[in-house]
């Protein structure tokens, strides 16, 4: 509430502030308005959660307004816009300009966006003990609306407010800041997933109020041939919810509820209610540099940014324990050089390195079947590391001709690469590869025809995959043969972690593409464009799965404006896309 | 039991047809009529699951007695198949230099004719607007 009421402060000072400044500076000036006054009503019919997912969900008479006001002159102007649609949407912007001294500007608006619930209807079955169906086994999956009746949804609300002030002697350098809030409130839907050996969803309508506010500084000058500028951002997210406490099923045989101490020592959570819902709160801070400016012929632009980001808040789970001072940071510049080879030319290269640091999260969980025969076991603490620690590099060139007006040619090369530090498993620096070559023209002979064709191919060096999770080996016999461990009574599901394989992706390691659109204008007042998209793209990497994906999209357009009277604009685009992919089944009884 | 993986290829196709068109007539000096639409229909499905009878398959389906792989509804899991409309009527009156009247009615319109997560999601919305404007301008 603090946060909030700081930003309808800030808000209104902007507000005070223009219309103090902007009246007085402003000498003999113009005024202009418009306002519009009426209502709406809003009909709804069957369910309109999805169509009308951007409507309030209210069906009735709403009074309207919407209000433009302008007032200039040479010296500067004052602007205040406003919309109101109905209690929950609505928008207010106030700017106005001193010139060149002082530009400022205060906007609020406000949505609502209503949210489906997951039915969970999908998720409801039972094993049987005949081939018939007709006799319910013990394994079976359920789930559960706890609160039916109750929709979801939010209100957003902005507010954004920016300065820009010029000092007197030092009209090139300017001075910057802005501010941005975000807040949502409403419900959402959550979800609990019990343990496996309950398979029990519940879904549950809680409380949602989620804030993020930014506030930007900056300074940029204008020193002749080139222009810097450096911003500094910050920026935090939190929610004013309380995560909430709620029971976790106890784990026991499903049928006769035996079993209980086995069954919930192989469990984190086992009758007792835990907290959950919890959001993090993060804090992010970031430095920009950037400099632009002339280079003989040419131009070039660089930009540097460092950032970085933290959450706040520890997991109140008593259960699981994450340690660590957890951050993410990161380094990332790009340079573009723009430069005429020759006459009628131009080759623009860029270039782009980054650097991102997540830090890996130690989770320690409590013993698997503690207290059991056999028991006791340290097995499933782990170390997540994150494939977001990465370095990546990119770098292209372009080449441009234009000798005259009736044709275009450009032609780009491209290389990019990712490595990722610590994926598939520590240390592993898992890299793709990516090269590209763009080729395309521009024809255009006379006003009653133009003409352009692009083509691309792509060739991707080891495209990102899930890593040996799509398939398992039997098992049961042979050198794959699992066996109970430690001296445990049974062979446990985590063992067939070390029967899984396969690193399926329907990402491509060739990718080629065709974009054509032709355009004819017989007289002024018609003009046709026909069209076509075309992609193929394949991966032939792993052995289970010859993967292919086409995409064609041809395109039609008709423009008609016979007279100053009458206008027809039409189009219609059909798409097909194709692609194979695998289902695999888990053979097993439980 | 745990006797692997069965697996087999199957192809998914995606298809969208989309047409708007818009249309603007002055019908008399002070009166303007435009009227929108956009229609799309889009349709996404899997083609069945042919799970081949391997040795394997064989093996586990003679072992696991109880079980009754089925794998011929698989395929139709997550079939979608949606029809939006959109439909926008527009009327202006400008009843002199400073003031007008206009009407607008939005219609929208989808069918689904799946149902899946949330259920069947057909709906329909409109919102009939109206209003007066007036504009003035000076020193």
């Amino acid at each position: 509430m603090k946060h909030y009421r700081l930003s309808f402060l800030l808000l209104i000072m902007i507000i005070l502030f223009l219309q103090q400044f902007g009246y007085s500076q402003i000498s003999n000036p113009t005024t202009e308005w418009s306002l519009w006054m009426g209502s709406h009503y809003t009909g709804l019919q069957d369910y309109t959660l999805k169509v009308a997912e951007f409507d309030r969900g209210v069906e009735g008479f709403v009074p309207e307004l919407r209000l433009d006001w302008f007032r200039y002159s040479k010296t500067g102007n004052l602007r205040f816009k406003g919309y109101y649609y109905d209690p929950k949407r609505m928008n207010f912007s106030f700017a106005g300009q001193y010139t060149p001294w002082v530009k400022a500007s205060a906007r609020y608006q406000s949505f609502y966006r209503q949210n489906q619930r997951d039915l969970l209807a999908n998720l409801s079955a039972r094993e049987a003990t005949d081939r018939t169906g007709a006799q319910p086994g013990g394994k079976m999956l359920t789930s559960e609306q706890l609160n039916p009746e109750m929709g979801v949804g939010f209100r957003r609300q902005e507010i954004q407010t920016n300065l820009e002030i010029r000092l007197p002697g030092m009209e090139n350098i300017k001075i910057f800041a802005s501010h941005r809030s975000i807040f949502e409130k409403g419900q959402e839907e959550h979800i609990q997933i019990m343990h496996c050996a309950t398979c029990h969803l519940t879904s549950r309508v809680v409380d949602l109020e989620r804030n993020t506010h930014a506030v930007t500084g900056g300074v940029e000058a204008d020193l002749g041939k080139i222009q810097l500028s450096y911003k500094a951002s910050y920026r935090t997210f939190s929610s004013n919810v309380e995560p909430f406490e709620a029971f976790f099923d106890t784990a026991q045989h499903p049928v006769n509820g035996t079993l209980v101490e086995e069954f919930s020592s192989r469990n984190i959570f086992s009758g007792e209610s835990v907290p959950m819902n919890q959001y993090p709160e993060t804090q992010k801070l970031s430095h920009t540099l950037k400099a632009k400016g002339k280079l003989g012929k040419g131009s070039f632009l660089a930009q540097f940014v460092n950032f970085s980001a933290e959450n706040t808040v520890d997991l109140i789970d008593p259960n699981i324990t994450v340690s660590g001072n957890l951050k993410l940071k990161g380094n990332y510049g790009n340079l573009r050089l723009n430069y005429p080879l020759f006459k009628k030319s131009n080759f623009v290269l860029r270039g782009y390195y980054g650097r991102f640091e997540n830090d890996p999260i130690n989770i320690d969980v409590p013993p698997w079947r503690e207290g059991r025969p056999a028991g006791d076991l340290d097995i499933f603490d782990w170390t997540r590391y994150s494939n977001f620690t990465r370095t990546e590099l990119k770098g292209s060139g372009e080449f441009i001709y234009q000798p005259s007006r009736k044709y275009r040619l450009n032609l780009l090369a491209g290389i990019e690469t990712r490595e990722r530090d610590d994926y598939p498993f520590e240390g592993a620096k898992d890299k793709t590869t990516t090269l590209q070559i763009k080729g395309g023209i521009k024809y255009r002979p006379t006003e009653k025809f133009t003409g352009r064709l692009s083509l691309l191919y792509k060739n991707i060096d080891n495209p990102f995959a899930p890593y040996k999770h799509m398939f398992e080996r039997p098992g049961y016999a042979g050198a794959d043969s699992l066996v109970p461990e430690n001296g445990a009574p049974a062979i446990y599901y985590y063992q067939r972690d070390a029967l899984r394989y396969g690193d399926i992706t329907s990402l491509p390691a060739q990718e080629t593409g065709v974009q054509l659109k032709l355009s004819f204008m017989p007289q002024k007042t018609v003009n046709f464009t026909v069209g076509l998209n075309a992609s193929m793209a394949a991966n032939s990497d792993e052995p289970e799965l010859d993967f292919k994906k086409t995409s064609l999209q041809p395109l039609l357009g008709l423009n008609l404006i016979p007279s100053d009277k009458f206008a027809f604009y039409s189009s219609y685009s059909y798409l097909l896309q194709t692609q194979n992919g695998i289902a695999a089944v888990a053979m097993m009884d439980g | 039991m745990h006797y692997g993986s069965l697996y087999t290829e199957t192809d998914y196709e995606v298809k969208s047809h989309i047409l708007n068109g818009t249309l603007s007539y002055q019908l008399m000096p002070s009166v303007a009529l435009n009227v929108q639409g956009t229609f799309s229909k889009s349709s996404a499905s899997f083609d069945p699951v042919e799970m081949p009878q391997t040795p394997l398959r064989t093996l586990a389906e003679e072992k696991i007695h109880l079980a009754n792989y089925d794998y011929s509804t698989i395929h139709s899991y997550s079939d979608l198949d949606y029809q939006f409309l959109n439909l926008r009527l527009g009327l202006t009156y400008a009843i002199s230099k400073i003031v007008g009247w206009d009407l607008v009615i939005d219609y929208y319109d989808l069918t689904d004719n799946q149902g899946y997560v949330y259920g069947v999601e057909s709906g329909t919305f409109y919102v009939i607007r109206t209003g007066f404007s007036i504009y003035r301008s000076g020193k």
